[in-house]
């Protein structure tokens, strides 16, 4: 659901997509990071940002608030375009992620936080599928609410909740299967 | 594709801040972009697209091919080639 000068906006850049630049000077950098966290080099992140952006623009004619702000909307097509980019990727995906936010992690999934568990959980991590990963890179290392994962994702905020804690519990079992 | 996770020792990873993202910000180009997108077809000439120009050339090359079939059909044999003697009787 947007604000009213936000839906103003929108409506404006449908009529004129030369005015759909207040709508990319706010949320660039969102997205750009968003990218960023998820591609090896800042170029990269900057293009496919680029062409999120682009397909915004193209796609909003038919753009329409059902119920979800237009910043989950943009981000729904940023996954879409890195899930292509990763694909793509001939070799392999890197993604770095803070001490803080897998600390959180580790304490949410209830596992030990020692040196050995963090490198099995880079592992477990690895292992998962892009559904549940996503869940988890958009909770731990974005740091999105419930509310704005099931956003993105077209889910409630409730099932959002439900997902994350499954795969928590996935990935304890497979770290406790491991010890 | 395989993902791989990378847990730093650092509390956060570095993250771009707001002068990086005012470096990549550039809606000059996006409105460029789009243009290019939306830009009819036949606002291009064919030649300037690599990828039609073949597919005209190849076109332009059966119909030739095929014209000349047909034509090499059509005059019948060649008055080079041997002529048939009856046998004698």
């Amino acid at each position: 659901m947007e604000t009213n000068g936000e839906a103003l906006q929108i409506e404006a850049a449908k009529r004129d997509p030369a005015r759909f630049g207040p709508l990319y000077e706010r949320y660039f950098g969102d997205i750009f990071r968003f990218l960023a966290r998820r591609t090896a080099r800042e170029a990269d992140a900057a293009d496919l940002a680029q062409q999120t952006f682009l397909k915004a623009m193209l796609a909003l004619p038919r753009y329409r608030d059902q119920g979800a702000p237009f910043r989950a909307w943009l981000y729904r097509i940023a996954l879409n375009e890195v899930r292509m980019y990763w694909r793509s990727s001939k070799g392999k995906v890197y993604m770095d992620l803070g001490l803080a936010e897998t600390l959180q992690l580790m304490q949410d999934a209830e596992l030990p936080n020692g040196e050995e568990d963090l490198r099995a959980l880079e592992t477990a991590l690895g292992r998962l599928r892009e559904a549940p990963a996503a869940l988890i890179e958009m909770r731990y290392f974005d740091g999105m609410s419930f509310a704005e994962i099931g956003q993105v994702l077209g889910i409630s905020e409730d099932a959002a909740k439900m997902r994350t804690h499954r795969v928590l519990g996935a990935l304890r079992s497979s770290l406790e299967r491991k010890a | 594709m395989r993902k791989h996770y990378r847990i730093g020792r650092k509390d956060r990873p570095s993250v771009p801040d707001d002068r990086t993202v005012s470096r990549y910000k550039d809606m000059g180009r996006l409105m460029y972009n789009y243009q290019k997108a939306t830009r009819p077809l036949y606002e291009r000439p064919l030649y300037r697209d690599p990828r039609a120009f073949l597919a005209l050339l190849i076109i332009i090359l059966l119909t030739i091919l095929v014209w000349e079939a047909v034509e090499e059909e059509q005059r019948g044999p060649s008055p080079d080639a041997p002529a048939v003697e009856a046998p004698a009787s």
